[in-house]
C-alpha cells in the first residue's frame, strides 16, 4: 500500500495510505493529475490541527462505500463514531467543515452540516444566536416584515 | 475565531439542507444573511391548507419587498393528509359513500372537503390570477378541493411557462373545460405531468355526456405527457371513453409516445376487451402502470406481458379478480419487472403457495418484489374480522401491526367507516352507538 504525504498550511507533514488520503475528491484527482510523485502535496488551507481531524475521520471511514442516496444523506441521523469525533468546540468544527469543503470530502461535510442543523433544530432565533454568537442585523421593521410574510410556515 | 456566519452561504445553504420546514421558517429569522438563504428555500414549496390561505398568502406576496413570488416552484393547495386528525377525517369524508369507501384505495381519503372557509369565488380567482403572474417559475400545482374555476388554470396557462405538473383533485367548479383552458392559455405543451382526481359524484353526473369528447382532448392535444394519472371513485364511464379515446386515436401515430406512467384509479368500468385494446395502443416505453379496483381478469395481465415488454413497476390494488397464476405469469415474463402491488386483491394465501417467502412483500428473485403493503394487510385481517363478526378492534390489534403514524391516523379512520356502515346495517343502534364509537377513537 503506497503512502501519501500531505503538507499542512503551517508546513506540518502528515503521512497517510494513498486509500485515506484520496477519500478527499481534492487530493484525488491531484495524485491522478501528477502520477507517482514523493513530494508532499501542499494544503494551503488546512492547519495541522484542523487536518489531524480530517485524517483521522478519512481513517475510520476509508473503506465506506460511496453513497449518492440523497435521502440517506439528508437525513439528520449521525453514527455513534461520527457524533464522537464532532464532540468539539465550534470553532473546530466550522474548521472541520470548510476544510471538508475545500478537500471535496463530501460525506464529512455533510456530517458536519447535520451536526450544525442539529443544534439548530426545535430552538428559536433568538436561541440560535445566542448558540453561534449571531448578532441580530435585521432593523425591527425588517425582522417585523419577514415574521409577519413567513407565518404561514409556523404551523407547518 | 471562525464564526458559523463565516461560513459561505453555499455551506449553510447545506446545513439548512437538514433541517425541517418549521426550522427553516426559524432560520430566515436570525439574521440577513439566513434570510438570504433560507427564504428562497422556504418559498420553493407552499403547502397552503385552503382557498383562504391562498388569498391570504398572495396578498402577502404582493405586498413583500422580497420578490418572494419568484422563488416558488411548487404549490400544494388543500392536500394536506398528513396535517388532518382522525377526527377531522372522519368530519370530511361523513358525506361520501363508506361502502364505496372501503373497496379501495387510500386516495379516496385525500379527498377532505376544505370548502367551508371561503366562498368567495371571484376572491379566488383573482388570487390565482395574481398568483400566476407572481410566480412565473411555477413547475407544479396541485390543488384539493378549491372553488377555483377554467379562468384560473387557464392563467395558469398562460403565465407559468415552467408549469410541468398539474394536479386537479374535487374542485367543484373546475368545468370538463379544463382541458380547453390550458389549451386557450398556450399550456398543453408544456405540462408533462397530469394528475386528476375525483370523489364527487355529483360534479361528474352534471358533466355527464361530454366524457367522450372531453377525453379525446386529453389525448389528442397532450402529446408531451409522460405520466397520466386519474382516479375516479364515482360509477360512470369516465375512464372507458378515455380508453376508447387512445384506441380510435391510435391510427394516427402512437397517443402520448413520451408515456412512462399511467395511471387509473378505480377502473371498474374497465373489462378485458377494453383494456386490453387500450394496452395495445400504449407506447412501449411504458414503465408504471397503474390499474387499481379493476374488474378485469388474467387475460389484461397476460396483455400487459405482451404489449409492454418495459414494465418496471404494476400496480393492481384491489383487483379481486386476478389470480395468484395470473400474477406468476406477469412476474415470470415480464423481464424488466421490479415491482408488483397487490394490496387488496385477496391473493395473500394463494400467494403464500405461489411464493415461498411470502410475507409483507415476498422477493421473487434477486430483483422482483411482490408487495402486500400494510393497507393490505390491515384491509384482510379487517375483511376477516368483519367476516367473523367478532366486533371492532382494539388498541392490540391495531399496535401488532406496527404502523406508521400517518397509517395509524389512517387505521383508526377505517375503523371508524367499518363501524359506521356496521351501524348502518343493524339500523337500529341510533346516534348514542355512533356517539360513543366517536369518542373510541
Amino acid at each position: 500500500m503506497s503512502n501519501v504525504r500531505l503538507l499542512s498550511s503551517d508546513n506540518e507533514e502528515f503521512v497517510v495510505q494513498k486509500e485515506v488520503a484520496e477519500r478527499s475528491v481534492l487530493i484525488k484527482n491531484m495524485l491522478e493529475d501528477v502520477g507517482e510523485t514523493d513530494s508532499a502535496i501542499p494544503l494551503p488551507n488546512v492547519t495541522a490541527k484542523v487536518l489531524k481531524k480530517v485524517i483521522e475521520w478519512c481513517d475510520h471511514h476509508s473503506s465506506d462505500p460511496v453513497t449518492t442516496d440523497e435521502t440517506e444523506r439528508r437525513t439528520t441521523d449521525i453514527d455513534e463514531w461520527d457524533q464522537k469525533f464532532m464532540e468539539v468546540d465550534q470553532e473546530t468544527l466550522f474548521d472541520i467543515i470548510l476544510a471538508a469543503n475545500y478537500l471535496d470530502i463530501k460525506p464529512l461535510l455533510d456530517v458536519g452540516c447535520k451536526t450544525v442543523a442539529n443544534m439548530i433544530k426545535g430552538k428559536t432565533a433568538e436561541e440560535i444566536r445566542k448558540i453561534f454568537n449571531i448578532v441580530n442585523d435585521f432593523t425591527p421593521e425588517e425582522e417585523a416584515q419577514i415574521r409577519k410574510e413567513n407565518e404561514w410556515a409556523e404551523d407547518r | 475565531m471562525v464564526h458559523l456566519i463565516h461560513l459561505p452561504n453555499e455551506i449553510i445553504s447545506e446545513i439548512v439542507d437538514h433541517v425541517d420546514a418549521f426550522d427553516l421558517h426559524t432560520c430566515t429569522l436570525i439574521n440577513r444573511q439566513f434570510h438570504q438563504v433560507t427564504n428562497p428555500r422556504l418559498w420553493w414549496s407552499l403547502e397552503l391548507p385552503n382557498d383562504a390561505a391562498l388569498v391570504k398568502t398572495v396578498r402577502t406576496m404582493v405586498a413583500s419587498p422580497h420578490d418572494l413570488g419568484q422563488y416558488v416552484k411548487h404549490i400544494n393547495l388543500g392536500m394536506m393528509l398528513g396535517h388532518y386528525t382522525t377526527e377531522e377525517l372522519v368530519n370530511g369524508v361523513a358525506e361520501m359513500d363508506i361502502t364505496a369507501a372501503l373497496g379501495g384505495s387510500i386516495h379516496k381519503y385525500t379527498t377532505i372537503n376544505t370548502m367551508d372557509n371561503i366562498t368567495d369565488i371571484p376572491a379566488i380567482d383573482k388570487s390565482f390570477h395574481q398568483l400566476t403572474r407572481q410566480c412565473p417559475s411555477l413547475q407544479s400545482f396541485n390543488v384539493d378541493g378549491s372553488l377555483m374555476t377554467d379562468q384560473s388554470i387557464m392563467s395558469l396557462a398562460q403565465h407559468c411557462r415552467q408549469l410541468r405538473q398539474l394536479g386537479v383533485n374535487d374542485c367543484p367548479y373546475l368545468s370538463f373545460d379544463l382541458f380547453h383552458a390550458i389549451i386557450q392559455g398556450g399550456g398543453s405543451m408544456l405540462v408533462q405531468t397530469f394528475d386528476f382526481t375525483n370523489a364527487n359524484a355529483d360534479w361528474l353526473a352534471l358533466t355527464m355526456g361530454d366524457h367522450a369528447v372531453l377525453m379525446r382532448t386529453l389525448v389528442t392535444h397532450f402529446s408531451h405527457l409522460t405520466r397520466v394519472s386519474i382516479h375516479i371513485f364515482a360509477p360512470g364511464d369516465f375512464l372507458s371513453c378515455l380508453c376508447s379515446s387512445i384506441i380510435s386515436m391510435n391510427g394516427h401515430g402512437v397517443v402520448w409516445p413520451h408515456l412512462i406512467c399511467l395511471e387509473l384509479g378505480s377502473c371498474h368500468d374497465l373489462d378485458d376487451p377494453l383494456l386490453i385494446s387500450m394496452l395495445a395502443c400504449l407506447p412501449k416505453g411504458l414503465m408504471d402502470l397503474v390499474l387499481t379496483d379493476g374488474m378485469y381478469t388474467d387475460r389484461t395481465l397476460e396483455a400487459m406481458v405482451q404489449y409492454l415488454p418495459g414494465l418496471h413497476y404494476v400496480n393492481l390494488t384491489c383487483t379481486e379478480s386476478i389470480t395468484a397464476r395470473g400474477v406468476h405469469h406477469l412476474v415470470v415474463n415480464s423481464r424488466h419487472l421490479t415491482f408488483v402491488d397487490l394490496s387488496g386483491c385477496g391473493l395473500t394465501s394463494q400467494a403464500t403457495e405461489l411464493l415461498p417467502q411470502a410475507g409483507s412483500h415476498a422477493v421473487i428473485n434477486d430483483h422482483q418484489v411482490i408487495w402486500l403493503d400494510e393497507w393490505a394487510i390491515y384491509n384482510m385481517q379487517l375483511r376477516e374480522k368483519n367476516n367473523n363478526n367478532s366486533g371492532s378492534w382494539s388498541d392490540d390489534d391495531r399496535d401488532g401491526l406496527d404502523l406508521a403514524p400517518g397509517a395509524r391516523v389512517m387505521a383508526q379512520f377505517f375503523d371508524y367507516l367499518v363501524t359506521n356502515r356496521d351501524d348502518g346495517d343493524d339500523g337500529d343502534d341510533g346516534d348514542d352507538g355512533d356517539d360513543d364509537e366517536r369518542q373510541g377513537l
